[in-house]
Parts: C-alpha cells; structure tokens; sequence
C-alpha cells in the first residue's frame, strides 16, 4: 500500500515536472502578478517599495518670502516628492489637468509670509486632480504636516522671541527692584536724618517760642498790672461820683415813689367821696417827670472810662506784641543729600513681535465639477472603464487567440491555408470580427455602467467611443501576437492571463495608474490600456474635451496597427 | 484546357532539422485518376501532400497543380486543388450546410452556387438529412464524409485525401468510396493517400509507394506486386519451435523472418502451391507439431516488405 503511494507520489511529481505549462502557473505566473500589483500600489503603503520622488508637485511661488522657502525647503527634504516650477497659475493648472504631470499643483499666494508674520491666516491654493485622488489625499496630509509644521514653527520663533524679551524685561525690573530697594533704604534713611533734625529743630523752636513767650508775657503781665492798676483807681474814683449821683437820684426816686402811693390813695377817697359825682371829678396833676438828663440805665450812665480803655487796649497790643527781631529762630539743618538712585532703562516690548498667524490651504478641482480631490468621485467612473478594459482584452486577446488555436486544432486552418485567399486575409477577418466584438461590448459596458452605476459619460458621450474602439482594435491585434507566441491552448491560456493582468494592472485598469512608481508609468506608456485609461479618466473624471482623446486613440489605433503587423508576420510563420 | 498532369511533384526535398522527411519525391497525377499515395506512418505521404496543397514550401523541387506552380502562382494552383486533411478540418459548432457554404465561399464561390453544390454533396455523402444539424453532433463517419465534401465543395481540378477513412464504419468508408470514385469519374485527379493497402488496391489507378521519404516503388498494384516477386507464402503455428534449416530437402523453400508469436511461427516462401503438403510434413517431422498454418498469395505489403525490408504498418 505505502509502496503504491509513494509509486504515486513520485509519478505526480515527475508529470509535474514536465508540465512546464503548469510549473509556470505555479510559479512565474504569481510573481508577474505579485511584482505587478506590488509595484503598482507601493505607494499607497509608503513603504521601501516606494522610491524617491515618486509624486511630482507643481509650485508657483507668489509669494517669495520666508514662507514660500520654508515650503519649498520642506518638499525639497521629502523623498517621495519631486517639484515642477510653475510660471503662472495657468501654467500650474495645465501640469495637473493637462499635461499630468504633476499630483496638484501649490500656489504660494504673493502676501503669504507677511500675513503669517502679522498674524493673520494664510492659506496655499491647491489645484488638484480627482483622478489622482489617493496622491493627493497623501499630499495633502503631507502638505497639513507642512503647514502645521511652518506654523508651528513660526509660533515657536515668536515664542522665542517673547521668551527672550520676557527674559531681558525680567532681567531690567530686577534691576530696577534692586534700584528702588536701594532708593528706599536711602529714603528710609534721609526719612530718619530728617525727624531727627526736625526734632531738633522743634525743641529749639519751642524753647526760642517759649523764652520769648515767658519774656512777652512777663511784659505784658507788667504793663497790664500797671494799667490795670490805674484804670482800677480811676474806676474807683468814677465809681464813687457816680454812687454819689446815683444816690441823689434812688433817694429823689423813692420819694417820687411815695408820692405817687399818696396821690393814689388820696384820689381813691376822693373818688368815694364824690359818690355819684366822682366822674365829675377832675383828672389829677400829672405826676412830674424825670429830668431829661437823668438816664438811670446803664447804657445811659456814663462812666467815662471809653477814651482811656482805647489807651489801655492800645498798650496791652503794644505790650504783648513781640518784635519779629527778638525771635531769634535757629536756622534749619541743611537737608540730607539724595544719593544717586540708578534707576535702569526699562525695555520697550517689540511692537512687531506678534502671535504668527496659521498656514493652511484650500483645495480648487480643476474639472469645475467638485470641491477637490478630497471629495472624491463615483468609483464606478474608474471601475466600469477598466474593467470593462480588462474584460475586452480577455475577450480580444482570448478570443482572437483562442480561435485561431481552435482553427488549428479543428483543421480547418490547414484547409483555409490551402485555399485560394491567402493567410492574411483569413487572419484580418477573425481580428475585425473580434474587434466589432469588442466594441459592442465595450458600448454595452458602458451604458450598464451608465444605468446602474451612474457613471459619468462626460461632455461628449460620444467621444467615449474612441478610445473604445481603439483600445478594441489594439487588443484584438495583440491577440493575433499571443496567438503566435502561444503556440498551444495550454500555453496561450498562461500566457494570455498573465498579459491581460500585467497590462490591466500597470496600464491603470483596477487603480488610478498615478499610485505606481514612475519608472513603471514610463513602462506603463508602452502599453495600450494606459492610453485607454487615459483617454477614459479624462473625458468621465476630468470632464476634459472629446479632443482630449485623440491622442490616446490614435497612440492606440498605431498600437493596433503594429500589432497586426507583427501579429500577422508571427502567426504566418507560426500558422502559414 | 490543361492536357498535362493535374498533380505533378518533381524532386520535392523537405527537412524538419535533421530529419528528412522528403528526399527528391516525383510524381504525377492526371485528370480521371485515382494514384495511391502507400506507405507507413512518417514515410512523408502528409509532408508530400501539405507541399501540393501549398500548406508548406519545400526545401527544394517544384509542385504544380493543374500546371500552375505553387511556388509562382499560388492563389491559381490553390483555386485548382480541393483538399482533404487527415484530421477532421470542419468547424463543430457550424452546421454541415454552413460548413461547406463557408469554404465553398472561400474559395471564391457565390453564395447561389456554393449553396446548391452544398446540398448536392450533403447528398451524395448521405448527409442531406442531417444538413442542418451542427458538426459536432455528427459521429466520427459521418463528419469524415462532411469533411470530404468540404474539400470538394469548388469542384476542383485535383483532390487531395490525406488517409480519409481513418477510424471510418464500414458504411462511411463505402459512401467515401464513392465519393472518391464519382469525382474521378467526373474528370477529378485524386491523390489518395493512405496506409490502408486494401483501399489502394480497391480504388487506385496507380500507386506510389513511399517509405522514408523516397518514392520506392510506383505502378500499378500488378506491377508493384510483380515488381516485388510473386511466390506465394507459407505460415506455420506450431507447439514447438522450429529450428534453422527445418525445410532443408524441399526444393525452392526459402525461410523467413516472418512474425514470431511466442518464437513458435515459421515462414517460407514457396515455388508452387503444390509444395503445402511437404512443408507441412516436414515441420512435423522436425518435431514442430503444426497447430495451424496459412498460404498466402501475394499483395502489396508483401511487394511493400519485399521493397523495404518492413511491413506497412510497422513504426519506423
């Protein structure tokens, strides 16, 4: 039994090893694939796969300032990007639509750095391209680094800047803190100088004030005792003349007064006597009256004392009046001299030292569809065309090599050949034939595409049927090459799926063909499904003129017409 | 009209690397005859006819069909040759009719007439009844016979059949007879192709036999076989081996090689049938003890044998 398996085994791998066919399925035909696919997305995962330089950006300085620099020193310090020098906007937006040269284009607008410097916001144009969508996402993170970085930087210089001032304002107050303490304890001492002298002087003051007021009053106490005492005599003697008057007067006053009571009672039993004549009873005398220059009040009594109390005051204020001359006041001390206080300069702060303000960019689509790359476009835009490009080249390539291997296998190759039409006419049939094929399915591809995915048909729909119909003539002739080369079904098969997934992959079939390196885009140029892809990308994504395809088309009828040539020379040989 | 041969090979050479496949190959073929064109596998009979039907140059020599060289004038020699490959050479998924209305159009037919010659041939193959159903619904005999018909479709002056009745029933082989025999009689030159010396002996005219690239032998089957000799044989079965020199004492026994089943079959030629019963005792006497035996007249593999030294059918 174990014998047997082994018996089996052997033979396996000995069928195995002859299968060369199959051998190259199992192993050449998945590297193809792999470094295919490896290459082309390599700069999607960043990576060592992805060389130097593999994203052109386009600048148009306007700006030429530090900013404009500090860009165009970042990119120049980024491997993975590559810069094209514009002249003008135009010419930046033709790089990026155009002439695809360039991921997006940066305008460094003219005014940038000086309103980062003032502290205003700045911001890049971008000029992008849909197509390039992923690029540009991976620019434009690579571009908000730079412009987080330029603005972080700038705020780190003003921040130095400020630190630097802050440091030399500290470094200036704690001089002019030391200055002032210094001033203070100066002051504090001249503070201390100045009571004492005032002191000083106060106590001497006070005793001068004093000696001159003991002095002053002692005058004045003896002048005053001196007047008193002679006004007190003369009083005294008014006094007494007066009591003497004053006397006459109470006397005459109280028998005035006596007389009056008598009158009174006198006339009152006059009355009573009258009886019923008493109203004709005269009215009594008047009673006499005080003589006119008797003034018993005593404002009215004159002493006489007025001309001689004016002579008194007079010499009281002229006895206690002190003579400026007698006070003898001590002179002031001279006052303390003020020391030199070293007051600093104080710093004035920068007034163009401000908070930088930030870099950022704005995004203008080139198609005048969108807001940019950023947002994106129908996926179904770059799908329907490109695997409607790989589906065709499987049908082209497969079939028009299949049949031929078929009419080989069936014999009626041998029996055409031995009629009276030549090869090459049998050969131009199969491959119009197959091109008619595939245009009509790329027709149909396109309007499934339209109807159930949305697609974009472009400016001219029409237009679409030239790279269609070229990229079916191409791949129909190049089924007549792998016809040739593929000498039998098994190998045509092998080498068809390989041909058809290389050139779908590098020629921008299944992802944007800007992703790949740029050595494999020069490659990818040899190939007719970049030029179809080209032309397709350009009229349903970047919204171009159908002229925009002409160029793509006619590279691939010339493309088609070289491969019928040689495909026709190499299935002579191969078939004739 | 063309008076001279309508299939003519003149010192056709042709290698493939080191192998010669043909060396210095001439023959003819006129208008109403059938030449048989013998040998085993890898003799050169489809290189010989691959250079006629212009499917590939010689090396050197000059082949002409109905005196147009198919070197100078290839589309005239072409538009004269109708062949008939030994794979099948038909498209499956076309029906009988489309397949010979196609190659009938091809060689440069119209559309009226291919489609009445197409129906004609369907009839006279025995496929009228199934002109509408595709090819490859059809058995093997039946899509030998479409393929014969397609070849013929333009009516040409010359046909080549490239060993026709390969894996063919009984019946297709007798419709194809038929067919071959119609179309000579109708003034056709047929190159017929074939390692079958029944059916060359059947239906040629002329023979050519070819082995290794060179023409051996060409002539009728008479002469052919006359040219090779013409004793008869004897095979002997016995249980026991003879030895060498068993027939010695009979005059004009000649022993051969012959076939060897087990090492217990003998062969001699004999100088006249009348020497059977001899032969016979004498093996039995040797002690061969004679299971069976058979006479044989001779043919064109003997003629072929005699010529080559193998048989028709051995591999070189």
């Amino acid at each position: 039994m174990l014998r047997a398996v082994w018996l089996t085994i052997g033979k396996e791998f000995l069928l195995i090893r002859r299968d060369r066919v199959g051998l190259f399925m199992l192993l050449v035909a998945p590297i193809a694939v792999i470094a295919a696919a490896g290459f082309s997305l390599a700069k999607i995962y960043g990576g060592r796969t992805a060389p130097r330089g593999e994203y052109s950006v386009a600048i148009l300085d306007e700006d030429h300032g530090a900013v404009a620099r500090a860009i165009l020193d970042a990119i120049a310090h980024r491997p993975e990007l590559s810069v094209i020098h514009c002249s003008s906007r135009l010419d930046a937006q033709q790089t990026v639509r155009e002439r695809k040269l360039a991921v997006v284009a940066i305008v460094i607008a003219s005014g940038t750095t000086d309103a980062i410097e003032h502290g205003h916001g700045a911001q890049l144009i971008l000029y992008t391209d849909p197509v390039k969508y992923l690029q540009t996402q991976q620019i434009e993170l690579t571009l908000s680094e730079l412009c987080r970085k330029i603005s972080a930087g700038a705020a780190a210089e003003a921040r130095r800047q400020a630190a630097e001032q802050a440091r030399n304002l500290t470094r200036q107050l704690d001089q002019a803190r030391e200055s002032a303490e210094q001033a203070r304890a100066e002051a504090a001492r001249l503070a201390a100088a100045a009571t004492e002298s005032r002191a000083a002087l106060a106590a001497r003051i006070r005793a001068q004030v004093e000696t001159a007021l003991t002095n002053a009053r002692d005058q004045t106490k003896a002048a005053l005792d001196a007047e008193l005492n002679r006004i007190q005599r003369k009083i005294d003697a008014d006094a007494a003349a007066q009591q003497a008057k004053l006397d006459e007067l109470k006397d005459y006053l109280k028998r005035l007064e006596i007389a009056h009571g008598q009158f009174e009672t006198w006339f009152g039993q006059l009355k009573q006597l009258a009886g019923s004549h008493a109203g004709d009873i005269p009215p009594p005398p008047a009673i006499p009256t005080l003589p006119a220059d008797l003034d018993l009040s005593e404002s009215g009594i004159k002493l006489g004392l007025g001309a001689d109390l004016k002579n008194v005051r007079a010499r009281l204020e002229s006895a206690l009046t002190i003579a400026p001359s007698d006070l003898n006041l001590p002179e002031l001390p001279a006052m303390p001299k003020i020391p030199p206080v070293n007051i600093p300069v104080l710093p004035r702060i920068d007034s163009s030292l401000s908070i930088p303000g930030t870099l950022g960019y704005v995004e203008v689509d080139l198609t005048g569809r969108g807001n940019g790359a950023a947002a994106g476009f129908n996926a179904f835009d770059l799908q329907v065309p490109g695997f409607a490009v790989t589906f065709l080249l499987i049908g082209m390539l497969m079939g028009v090599s299949l049949a031929l291997i078929n009419e080989h296998d069936w014999g009626t190759l041998k029996r055409l050949r031995s009629a009276s039409a030549p090869l090459w006419t049998t050969l131009i049939g199969k491959l119009l034939a197959r091109f008619v094929v595939g245009f009509i399915q790329m027709v149909v591809l396109f309007a499934a595409g339209y109807a159930l995915f949305g697609i974009s048909l472009g400016r001219t729909p029409a237009a679409l049927m030239m790279p269609a119909a070229a990229i079916a003539f191409a791949g129909a002739a190049f089924g007549l090459i792998v016809a040739g080369v593929g000498r039998t079904r098994d190998a045509i098969l092998p080498v068809g799926a390989i041909v058809i997934m290389t050139m779908a992959a590098i020629g921008g079939c299944w992802w944007p063909i800007d992703l790949e390196p740029a050595w494999m885009q020069q490659l990818a140029l040899a190939l007719p499904t970049t030029w179809a892809m080209r032309a397709f990308n350009d009229l349903m994504i970047r919204n171009l003129a159908a002229s925009s395809a002409l160029v793509p088309a006619a590279v691939n009828f010339g493309f088609g017409i070289i491969y019928t040539v040689v495909g026709v020379a190499i299935a002579r040989r191969r078939f004739g | 009209m063309n008076t001279g041969p309508m299939i003519c090979a003149e010192d056709l050479r042709k290698r493939y690397g080191q192998r010669v496949a043909l060396d210095g190959v001439s023959f003819t073929v006129n208008a109403g005859e059938i030449v048989g064109l013998l040998g085993p596998n890898r003799a050169g009979k489809t290189t010989t006819l691959s250079i006629l039907s212009g499917v590939i140059a010689p090396d050197s020599g000059r082949a002409s069909i109905a005196s147009y060289d198919l070197a100078t004038a290839p589309r005239l020699a072409r538009r004269s040759l109708g062949l008939v490959p030994q794979s099948l050479a038909l498209y499956p998924t076309l029906t009988a009719l489309e397949n010979l209305v196609f190659f009938g159009r091809m060689e440069g037919m119209a559309s009226r007439d291919a489609l009445s010659r197409a129906r004609s041939l369907l009839e006279e193959v025995g496929l009228s009844d199934r002109a509408d159903d595709v090819v490859n619904e059809f058995s093997g005999g039946m899509m030998r016979r479409l393929n014969i018909a397609c070849g013929m479709i333009h009516s040409p002056a010359a046909i080549m059949l490239d060993e026709p009745t390969v894996g063919v029933d009984p019946q297709s082989r007798g419709r194809i007879f038929a067919v071959v025999e119609a179309a000579a009689q109708a003034g056709g030159a047929i190159l017929y192709s074939t390692h079958y010396m029944e059916e060359a002996e059947r239906l040629c005219n002329r023979i050519v036999l070819i082995d290794h690239g060179k023409i051996v032998a060409q002539g009728t089957d008479r002469e052919l076989i006359a040219l090779a000799g013409t004793e008869p044989r004897i095979e002997i079965m016995t249980k026991k081996a003879l030895p060498p020199g068993w027939s010695n004492g009979i005059a004009g026994i000649g022993e051969l090689p012959g076939d060897v089943l087990d090492g217990l079959a003998a062969a001699a030629t004999l100088r006249t049938l009348d020497q059977v019963p001899d032969v016979i005792r004498r093996a039995a006497e040797v002690g061969g003890e004679v299971v069976e035996f058979h006479v044989h007249r001779p043919n064109l593999q003997d003629a072929f044998l005699k010529l080559t030294g193998r048989a028709l059918r051995d591999t070189p």
